[in-house]
């Protein structure tokens, strides 16, 4: 072996490995052709490297892991009420308090500790744009509201109220599981035209929220019914999302 | 950087790499429950020092902080040496469907038997010879990329990876390797 097919040689791996440049390649292939050594050992290295990629186990990161990094991040501002935002969030949804109370007729409307309630508020709308940021809207995609209901069972305490709005103009997407605070909760997925609203739902079993928020462009509507407090997210404006409530509301009584 | 800000980049450059961070942690560690800790030890991390990062290639420089929390996380948790058992899936289902697919079922079988081998091997292999194998075979990193998160020169990388392969020829019989 000449010194410069040795130096060929002991490119073999970087050629393998695509390190070389393509004046470097070419000329590799050049001496492969007339050194048959080369030649067992790229098929060597091919077989290797070909069975490495293929069979390699990946394990997944799974969704609970996601969900508990994205938890474990600081929060924008802690829980403390005496901020500015804080208190302008909180003045702009009992204005629209009473908005809400003639919307929302059979549902109990309740007047709550700010500060709680600004954290849940922030906490869902980080948790919607987590979503919809990272294109991760949904967890079980159907508009089946008889796949999606079952999907949460077993998955979350809460067992929601899962209504097909379709052919009122608001099509179920799915489901998603968040744990916008402490607890996993249920997220129902609907489209509004091009906006995507997600529907929180948590147990009412204190006072629960009712109106709407608005927060950097985005709109929450919190009203409450049968137990459960549900809070719709979306960047759609207010008066569509109160149209999304009331085509709720309406298909909800017709449930038996 | 405001958190909101940040929050919002982290989502959009780290958050889409926690399965390539998992890879990398499950080999490091050799379980699942180690590399779940380090992953998420690690992402925290990356987000705190999030606007340290200035470069263009993002995934190395992740890829790093994992590996880098690993080594901690190893010395820490594991007092003396024990022997690599992964309990995770030695290979991919779908892939090996998919490669098994135009075969019988013996076929299909000794794919199962191949890629278990494999994955053994790999496992046996040293940590400092492991490592480069994932990074450069799974992760499909450069030379340089993988000097730079192992933090050695490219000629260690390279000389490394070599002892690893021959590493693993000898390990594996004749039609793997």
């Amino acid at each position: 072996m000449s010194p410069a097919s040795a130096i060929a040689c002991e490119s073999l791996e970087a050629y393998v490995d695509g390190e070389l440049s393509a004046a470097e390649s070419a000329a590799f292939d050049r001496h492969v052709a007339g050194c048959s050594a080369c030649q067992a050992q790229l098929e060597r290295q091919l077989r290797l490297r070909a069975n490495l990629r293929t069979t390699l186990a990946k394990p997944a990161a799974g969704e609970d892991l996601r969900h508990r990094i994205l938890a474990a991040l600081p929060q924008d501002r802690p829980a403390s009420a005496s901020r500015p935002v804080a208190r302008r969030q909180w003045l702009a949804m009992a204005a629209a308090a009473s908005v809400a109370a003639i919307l929302a007729s059979s549902a109990t409307l309740y007047v709550v500790r700010p500060s709680a309630e600004d954290d849940w508020q922030q906490a869902i709308l980080d948790s919607h744009l987590r979503a919809t940021l990272s294109g991760h809207v949904i967890d079980v995609a159907s508009s089946d509201r008889h796949t999606v209901k079952p999907w949460f069972g077993g998955k979350t305490k809460i067992a929601p109220i899962v209504l097909d709005l379709a052919d009122v103009g608001y099509p179920l997407l799915g489901g998603r599981l968040d744990i916008p605070q402490k607890d996993a909760l249920p997220v129902l997925v609907y489209k509004a035209g091009p906006h995507v609203v997600s529907v929180f739902v948590r147990a009412a079993d204190g006072p629960a929220p009712a109106g709407i928020a608005k927060i950097d462009g985005f709109s929450i509507l919190n009203w409450s019914d049968d137990g459960l407090a549900y809070s719709a997210v979306s960047d759609a404006d207010g008066a569509e999302l109160e149209a999304f409530q009331r085509a709720f509301a309406a298909a909800r009584q017709k449930l038996p | 950087m405001s958190e909101t800000d940040r929050r919002a980049r982290f989502e959009r450059l780290a958050v889409p790499l926690l399965d390539d961070a998992m890879h990398l942690a499950a080999w490091l560690a050799g379980n699942r429950t180690d590399a779940e800790d380090i992953v998420q030890e690690a992402m925290l991390r990356t987000y705190k020092y999030l606007d340290r990062f200035s470069g263009s290639a993002f995934r190395p420089w992740l890829l790093a902080i994992v590996r880098n929390t690993a080594m901690t996380w190893l010395k820490r948790n594991r007092s003396s040496k024990v022997v690599f058992v992964p309990d995770f899936e030695a290979q991919e289902p779908e892939a090996l469907m998919n490669a098994a697919q135009a075969e019988s079922p013996e076929g299909a079988l000794l794919h199962r038997d191949l890629a278990d081998q494999i994955n053994r091997a790999v496992a046996a292999l040293p940590d400092e010879f492991r490592e480069v194998i994932v990074l450069r075979e799974l992760q499909d990193l450069s030379y340089k990329e993988i000097a730079a998160v192992i933090d050695v020169p490219i000629g260690t990388v390279m000389s490394r990876l070599s002892r690893a392969r021959r590493l693993l020829m000898d390990a594996l019989p004749e039609h793997a390797a």
